[in-house]
């Protein structure tokens, strides 16, 4: 497998692994995904180095025991936050200790600057997330039918919100990452890209945006006229990236 | 409740039940969350937990629309204190639903009259869980895990990721979830033995035994984290952790620690708060003795 190939196979498997963490994180089963060391780690580990992500997710870890949810208190995305430091962490292990990141820790700090803006905005997308939860729910309690059927397909729009939550805003992350940060980075230090060209770093993050881009299409029984189109265009922007390059 | 509710209660935890004890606590737990709403709150997901296990109830049936009618909200571990109860009342058939009645005749009146009780018994079941023992478990179970096992095992996580003790994400997902696996399962095989089971384990002093305990030990790790950090910093060159616990990382450990320690019990500084200050007390005088160049190298 090419280097390229292989970071495509990385990131979607990244995107993955958010999307699972979002839904454990607010939607179902709760098995300890969400917790930044595990998400951070598992990031960093499918980005190439394990310690680095773990390092990054231990950072969140630290910040999240002291949150207490009460009342329903809407919180932070600390998994979500956990998974995107760890995998700019491990993405960027190589460059550690090189100050060509202004200093030693600088892809762990990007990463979790990056995690606490992510951990914000997921907070703010789960607001949302209740606000069509209670649509739903109206819409399944005044079904005709099979009750229990109905709160399935609720449920399965629930932990869609959940899954594009976090496939989003990993592909979000990712690609600042790499275009902003890792890539002039590694540039500054070895004066060539760790990729061959720019178009190559940009490809498996479009991918990434072009799934989540996707993936947003569906979302919910109720489309607005936005969505296919944002969605065809970031099919769009995928195709011709994956074409060219 | 009268001796005849509990009796009613107790009858399914026979071996012949129909509710598995593993497959209950599963299949009923874990989506409770999934619908979360401000205004149902957990409603949604409680009844689909129910419907899956007894997919043949009705619509009608006192127990669903008793739950129709107002939010519902318990902590998820220990949901199944309330849900094993209710979903053994949900399992026997509807008032509508039972063919004896309306069948016409002085005994098929006497069959109406004891639905129409037992109507009314599971609708105060239900709001009885929902108004009385939910905010009973909520209060537990953030004490247990918000409060106790997420912070320890969070400490266990720094320990066990500066003293190079195996992978910290692993302690973490291997303990949380034994822990959790054990009150899940706990909470629904007391559930199906009966309301009064519950009463009495909810009264009993297992659950604030596990609560102080788990809070103890956060406080043990606490100071244990700190002495590993402080020394850490003061013997950087040769106790360096792994690859990538370079520079400032430990110091962000410290900011993010106090942090949310400061951020989520502000206004209630107690032993556990002072004792995050006092680490980051000495995080900082480390670093007036070091300097914050020295660390970056």
């Amino acid at each position: 497998m090419t280097g390229d190939a292989e970071l495509l196979v990385r990131l979607v498997l990244l995107l993955l692994w958010l999307g699972l963490v979002s839904i454990d994180e607010r939607a179902s089963a709760s098995l300890g995904f969400h917790q930044p060391i595990v998400s951070g780690s598992v990031a960093g580990w499918l980005m190439g180095n394990l310690d680095g992500g773990a390092g990054a997710g231990l950072v969140f870890q630290a910040l999240w025991p002291g949150l207490l949810p009460v009342g329903g208190t809407l919180l932070p995305a600390v998994g979500i936050a956990g998974g995107i430091a760890g995998a700019v962490a491990g993405w960027g292990a190589h460059l550690a200790g090189t100050r060509a990141l202004l200093t030693p820790d600088g892809p762990l700090l990007f990463g979790v600057v990056l995690g606490l803006v992510a951990a914000w905005i997921g907070g703010a997308w789960e607001r949302g997330t209740r606000r069509r939860n209670l649509t739903r729910e109206e819409r399944a309690l005044a079904a005709s039918g099979s009750l229990l059927d109905a709160l399935e397909r609720a449920r399965r729009w629930a932990l869609f919100d959940s899954a594009l939550r976090g496939v989003l805003l990993g592909a979000s992350a990712v690609f600042l990452a790499g275009i902003v940060y890792l890539w002039p980075a590694a540039l500054h230090l070895l004066g060539a890209s760790p990729v061959p060209e720019v178009g190559r770093a940009l490809r498996p993050a479009a991918f990434g945006l072009g799934l989540g881009g996707l993936l947003f299409f569906f979302d919910g029984p109720r489309p607005r006229p936005s969505r296919p189109v944002a969605a065809g265009l970031a099919a769009g922007v995928l195709f011709q990236l994956l074409r060219g390059l | 409740m009268d001796a005849a509710e509990v009796s009613a209660n107790a009858a399914p935890a026979a071996p012949d039940s129909g509710f598995r004890l593993r497959d209950g606590a599963w299949i009923a737990g874990r989506d409770i969350e999934s619908l979360y709403n401000h205004a149902g709150q957990q409603r949604g997901g409680v009844l689909l937990g129910l419907l899956r296990l007894v997919p043949e109830a009705s619509r009608e049936h006192p127990v669903v629309m008793a739950l129709l009618r107002g939010p519902f909200n318990v902590n998820p571990v220990l949901a199944g204190y309330l849900l094993a109860p209710l979903a053994t009342r949900l399992s026997r058939p509807a008032p509508g639903d039972d063919p004896a009645v309306g069948a016409g005749g002085a005994e098929s009146d006497g069959t109406a009259v004891q639905s129409a009780q037992a109507a009314v018994r599971d609708d105060a079941a239900v709001e009885r869980a929902r108004g009385l023992l939910a905010p009973v478990l909520s209060s537990l179970g953030d004490r247990l895990f918000w409060g106790g096992v997420r912070p320890a095992l969070s400490l266990v996580t720094v320990l066990g990721w500066v003293l190079w003790i195996g992978q910290p994400a692993a302690w973490y997902w291997l303990g949380y979830n034994a822990v959790q696996w054990h009150w899940r399962r706990r909470a629904w095989g007391v559930g199906l033995l009966g309301d009064e089971a519950v009463r009495r384990e909810l009264g009993g002093r297992l659950l604030p035994r596990w609560i102080a305990a788990a809070t103890g030990t956060g406080r043990f790790l606490l100071g244990g984290t700190a002495g590993v950090i402080v020394t850490w910093l003061w013997m950087r060159e040769r106790l360096e952790p792994r690859e990538g616990a370079r520079g400032g990382l430990p110091l962000l450990f410290l900011g993010c620690i106090a942090l949310g320690f400061v951020l989520a019990r502000r206004g209630r500084p107690g032993p556990l708060t002072l004792g995050w200050i006092a680490l980051l007390a000495a995080g900082a005088a480390t670093l007036a003795r070091h300097g914050l160049g020295g660390l970056g190298h």
